[in-house]
């Protein structure tokens, strides 16, 4: 089940998911899934670390479906941006990145295909603007089956 | 007493040629052209914005002084970088009269006590601009038209003189970013030695 366009980017968001094949999972199993996104070029986000509490760190949230539950998060490793002209560094994302996702599947989950809402919190930058904080909705495709 | 508002610069086109106090005004704006056509030496729009204490703040009232303006959010990286430098600003400027704000658009109170008052000990005001009003009427309507116009105006400073006029405007370039204000610091020098 691919992603449907209205569910994708707004012509506002800096980040978009690539399509997703279906999470295919087995009842009673546990698995591991990427979740690919690609930042619009020229922009970076900050990353799921920052080293100033008061930027935003992205962050990978879903909903509850009963029997489904998410494990592990593993995001990539951030890149640094200098400041120009500080020391600061920002650790950022840019182009594409992926985050691995555990799913976990009970064994009373029932065969079927499933939509598990999920968002993507995030603040971008490019050279010129940083932009309010967005949240990227979207659907994750999981197949529990037999 | 001089005060100082970066943030928002309203651009007025209407081809008048008014002479300002300093001459050669100076737009120090993005990297492109565009961004670089904004009218300098125009009287900057009033607004009347209340601080944490929830005392209203009103430019006009403010006239007569030479005044900073810097838009900021408390997330922003760069208003963040910045902002030492700013009250360094105002300490080093504050006996010439010189008047700092900060304008933060579209966050809560509590937010921007927390995360910028209570971090950096200002020692000047810092305006909540609620609905980013105030930000957006400043914003060059050329610039950057598929964004918010609140949102281009994030990490903007501005300069204006007694007269209330704009004497200087920058908006945020991460390539020169100035977060010592050298720039603007060079331009306030030469307004109050003129002055």
């Amino acid at each position: 089940m691919t992603i449907p366009k209205s569910q994708l980017l707004s012509q506002n968001h800096m980040v978009e998911v690539e399509k997703l094949p279906d999470f295919v999972i087995k009842a009673g199993n546990a698995k591991s899934f990427t979740i690919p996104f690609q930042i619009k070029y020229g922009y970076h986000i900050q990353a799921d670390t920052v080293n100033d509490d008061n930027l935003i760190a992205a962050e990978l949230t879903f909903d509850n479906i009963s029997g489904i539950d998410l494990g592990k998060l593993d995001y990539p490793e951030f890149k640094e941006f200098q400041l120009k002209g500080t020391e600061e560094k920002l650790l950022v994302f840019d182009g594409e990145f992926r985050v691995m996702v555990e799913i976990k599947v009970s064994k009373s989950a029932k065969k079927g295909s499933y939509s598990l809402p999920s968002s993507l919190y995030y603040q971008a930058c490019d050279s010129a603007r940083c932009l309010f904080p967005r949240r990227l909705n979207f659907q994750l495709p999981i197949v529990v089956s037999d | 007493m001089l005060i100082i508002i970066i943030l928002t610069f309203a651009c007025q086109n209407n081809g008048d040629t008014k002479q300002t106090a300093v001459e050669n005004p100076e737009i120090v704006a993005g990297s492109t052209d565009e961004e670089k056509q904004f009218n300098l030496g125009e009287s900057a729009l009033d607004f009347n914005l209340p601080d944490l204490n929830g005392e209203m703040v009103s430019l006009n009232s403010l006239k007569g002084n030479v005044i900073v303006i810097h838009f900021a959010t408390t997330w922003c990286p760069f208003c963040n970088a910045e902002a030492p430098y700013l009250e360094q600003l105002y300490q080093d400027y504050k006996d010439q009269g010189v008047v700092v704000l900060i304008i933060d658009v579209k966050e809560p109170l509590e937010l921007v006590q927390e995360k910028l008052q209570d971090k950096y000990n200002f020692s000047f005001p810092l305006l909540l601009d609620s609905e980013g009003l105030v930000a957006a009427s400043y914003c060059p309507p050329e610039v950057l038209p598929d964004l918010e116009r609140d949102e281009v105006m994030l990490a903007s400073n501005l300069l204006i003189d007694a007269e209330g006029k704009i004497q200087f405007f920058s908006l945020l370039d991460s390539e020169g970013f100035d977060a010592k204000l050298i720039e603007l610091k060079a331009k306030l020098d030469a307004l109050l030695t003129s002055s």
